[in-house]
């Protein structure tokens, strides 16, 4: 586009950027947030807070089947596609048996519902609030809402793809990648937002590259789909047999037949996998002649997708598929690669750390808008000092800055508030529960056309923090047991959700407080240079970007 | 680019929107401005590096899954993994080539070449 | 998760060493640590002993998690200690040492009891 290579990059670079943002920024908040999905789910059951945590013991494995398969027997109606029995995992430490119902017309999957046992086996919580819980965020991560999910899939890779370009020019453009390493001058105008920018993309680096890419490589198969095409012949079957060989394609036939008793598979698995943890157990189409049984590993920590099972005939017991044990080059790569996105494999130190990238990769998104807003009003500054309005594409962009930037911290945290205030018997309670995020984002959006300036910020950023910092007291004021309950029973997953709530809630809080502090010394004040911050020296990329912004302008 | 802020062009050209010459002669005078042949050349890099890099990208995949010396399943992954990095490199080229029709040009023939090969490989 | 923090608290103390260590050895930090400009030698010796300290830490992450699991985990604590040592920079670059010297107090503490 420009005359050289490094400003052709930094123009892409800024427009790359800059088109899907807001976008992106809802994809990574949601991302980082669904590394702690379950964790999430289980704060939103209030419910089962009570009474129901148990560790995984093998020398309970043969009762609990049995309960389950009796329990599945009894309760469950006869039209049902699958039984599901969970075991206790250091993340979701709760016996749960559930039945899938078939999908009702225009839907892709049936229904599940969960029964969880109580721990000393006195009886099963049958009664839990509907919620989508953790879930929720992880759909919205690739499927977005309110729109059919393959639609959404597409934006998202679009928009993903765009993120890599972002990425790979600001790497090439971004000349002082160590130099200016540990950089950072606070308090320097937009000095400090390019700053800000550079330590949140270049510090978490490696990690910003890993999950988009990885990104792009778990729905690879939507994207380009035309080398199964070409490889295959047009056979799309014996591609996804290929990919997974444990894949379902037998249909019920519609006879009766007696269902093996579960746990008499045991000495069979036991043969097969040693002692190696059992992390679920489907029956599909219990008491069908065609029923199967599929047997799931907990991998622990190994960094793969690759799920271990083994599949047994549900009326003969007979052993029918075990997972292979080594895989080819390309199929462990593919799911290492998987994991790498998913980070299924990740202990509680190590989800904690993704997810501070994760947020490092929403401060960055963040921070470069932002930064692009501030150039731009600088350079309009003398027009909107003479009284014009800044230009429609500067009030756009800070008008989106507001409502993405501050709402959707303020929607996630109304959705627990939903979560916990919305009766527990409301008609499509976890459909409200979503669109509550939603009306609180939309509700930022009006804010923001109303005003933007750096008081307004403030004001928002306070309310959220407050209202995020208070999630702790919602929790103790609306479930069985506060913070320090949780603490005593060894509830780490719940202790865990309201320290971080009240560690964003400060950070909110903090910046609101900068924020007072910026307003208060205007010779500081970020959005108008002042000739102080003009005299410092400008790095090359910054004379770079600022000129390929004036040209873009003009 | 939608938050490029709108060149004042626009206001102009509405103003002469009245009568069809001016408004003919107003469509010619837009595109004789610098600022348009700008505004041109972006979309024709843009849509370059979208459509003509992503055909680019899954021929170039498709050819490799019929070339590397793998098992058809694991070329297929393979292929299909390493697509996204043609793609970017495709982008990024169509950006950065000196002529602005010489992205849709080299894309085009690489398509083209991939394509080619494919039939051939195929048989 | 006891068992599990406490080799990691010391990785992430390794790489807070080594990466202030990287920052001590640019000019501009360094300044602002120390209110003098450093020798060059000074400058050399720190890249060294940084450069050192970092691959030190990595193996000690693989070792203590498995090179997969470990190499992972590098990756995050390293930019969680970058995070720490730019903060400390940016709001009183005085304290480095100190933090300097908690660190490395903390590591050799932490990795003897954990028997890396």
């Amino acid at each position: 586009m420009k005359e050289t290579f490094f400003r052709t990059l930094s123009w892409l670079h800024t427009w790359a950027g800059l088109l899907v943002c807001w976008v992106l920024l809802l994809i990574f908040f949601a991302g980082s947030l669904s590394y702690f999905r379950h964790e999430i789910t289980q704060w939103t059951e209030p419910e089962l807070h009570q009474g129901v945590y148990q560790d995984y013991q093998s020398s309970t494995l043969e009762s609990q089947l049995d309960k389950g398969q009796s329990y599945l027997e009894e309760h469950s109606p006869s039209s049902v596609q699958r039984w599901m029995i969970s075991f206790p995992t250091e993340r979701r430490p709760l016996l749960s048996f559930s039945w899938q119902l078939p999908p009702e017309k225009g839907q892709r999957r049936g229904k599940v519902e969960t029964h969880v046992a109580l721990a000393d086996n006195s009886g099963i919580i049958s009664e839990v609030r509907e919620s989508r819980g953790g879930n929720f965020f992880y759909r919205l991560h690739f499927d977005l809402h309110y729109m059919p999910a393959i639609t959404a899939r597409y934006i998202v890779g679009f928009c993903t793809m765009f993120m890599l370009i972002a990425l790979i020019s600001g790497i090439v453009i971004h000349k002082r990648i160590f130099k200016d390493l540990f950089s950072f001058r606070r308090d320097k105008g937009a000095r400090s937002w390019l700053d800000a920018h550079n330590v949140s993309s270049v510090i978490a680096l490696p990690y910003h590259i890993m999950i988009t890419y990885t990104g792009l490589i778990t729905l690879m198969l939507l994207y380009i789909p035309w080398t199964v095409n070409t490889a295959y012949s047009g056979d799309n079957q014996a591609f996804l047999q290929d990919l997974n060989p444990d894949r379902q394609t037998e249909k019920a036939t519609g006879i009766a037949a007696t269902q093996v008793q579960l746990s008499q598979l045991l000495p069979q698995i036991k043969a097969t996998w040693g002692d190696a943890p059992i992390k679920q157990v489907i029956i599909s189409f219990p008491k069908d002649q065609n029923s199967q049984i599929t047997f799931y590993q907990n991998m622990g920590k190994d960094v793969t997708d690759k799920a271990n099972i083994l599949i047994f005939s549900g009326t003969t017991g007979e052993l029918k598929y075990a997972s292979p044990h080594g895989a080819s080059g390309a199929l462990a790569t593919y799911d290492t690669m998987m994991s790498l996105h998913t980070a299924r494999f990740a202990g509680p130190l190590l989800r904690i750390l993704f997810f501070f990238c994760g947020l490092l990769g929403c401060a960055m998104v963040a921070t470069g808008t932002l930064m692009w807003a501030i150039r731009i009003r600088q350079k309009q500054q003398k027009l909107i000092d003479k009284g014009e309005k800044p230009s429609l594409g500067l009030r756009l962009v800070e008008g989106l800055n507001f409502m993405f930037i501050i709402g959707l911290p303020l929607g996630t945290v109304a959705f627990f508030y939903a979560n916990r205030v919305l009766p527990a018997h409301l008609i499509g309670r976890a459909e409200w529960e979503v669109h509550s995020l939603f009306i609180a984002l939309i509700a930022m959006g009006i804010w923001a056309i109303f005003g933007r300036s750096r008081r307004h910020w403030q004001m928002a950023l306070m309310i959220t923090g407050i209202l995020c910092c208070t999630l702790p007291m919602l929790n103790a004021l609306t479930s069985p047991h506060n913070i320090i309950d949780n603490i005593q029973s060894n509830q780490w997953a719940l202790v865990g959700f309201d320290l971080l709530a009240l560690l964003l809630g400060g950070i909110m809080l903090f910046a609101s407080q900068k924020l007072t502090l910026i307003t208060k010394a205007p010779a500081k004040y970020p959005k108008r240079p002042t000739p102080n911050s003009q005299n410092t020296p400008k790095s090359s990329i910054t004379t770079e970007l600022s000129s390929s912004l004036e040209e873009a302008k003009s | 680019m939608p938050n490029m802020p709108a060149p004042d062009t626009s206001a102009h050209s509405s103003n002469t929107q009245m009568r069809s010459p001016v408004f003919l002669s107003g469509i010619v005078q837009w595109f004789k401005q610098e600022q348009s042949v700008y505004a041109v050349k972006v979309f024709v890099r843009a849509s370059a590096a979208m459509l003509a890099g992503y055909i680019a990208a899954a021929t170039l995949a498709c050819l490799l899954t019929l070339i590397l010396p793998m098992p058809r399943f694991e070329s297929t992954l393979t292929a299909n993994m390493l697509s996204f990095l043609f793609y970017a490199i495709a982008i990024i080229y169509a950006f950065c080539v000196r002529k602005t029709w010489h992205a849709w040009r080299d894309l085009g023939l690489v398509s083209l070449l991939c394509f080619g090969l494919i039939k051939v490989c195929g048989q | 998760m006891m068992p599990e923090i406490i080799p990691v608290l010391g990785i992430l103390g390794l790489s807070y060493l080594s990466l202030s260590l990287f920052a001590l050895a640019k000019f501009g930090h360094f300044k602002d640590v120390f209110n003098r400009p450093p020798a060059q030698w000074q400058s050399r010796l720190l890249t060294l002993f940084a450069w050192l300290l970092l691959i030190f830490s990595l193996s000690a992450c693989a070792n203590n998690q498995g090179w997969a699991y470990g190499s992972i985990l590098f990756m995050g604590v390293i930019s969680l200690a970058a995070m720490l040592v730019i903060l400390t920079l940016s709001y009183s670059p005085r304290h480095l040492p100190i933090g300097i010297v908690t660190g490395s107090v903390l590591t050799g503490g932490l990795i003897l009891s954990a028997g890396i």
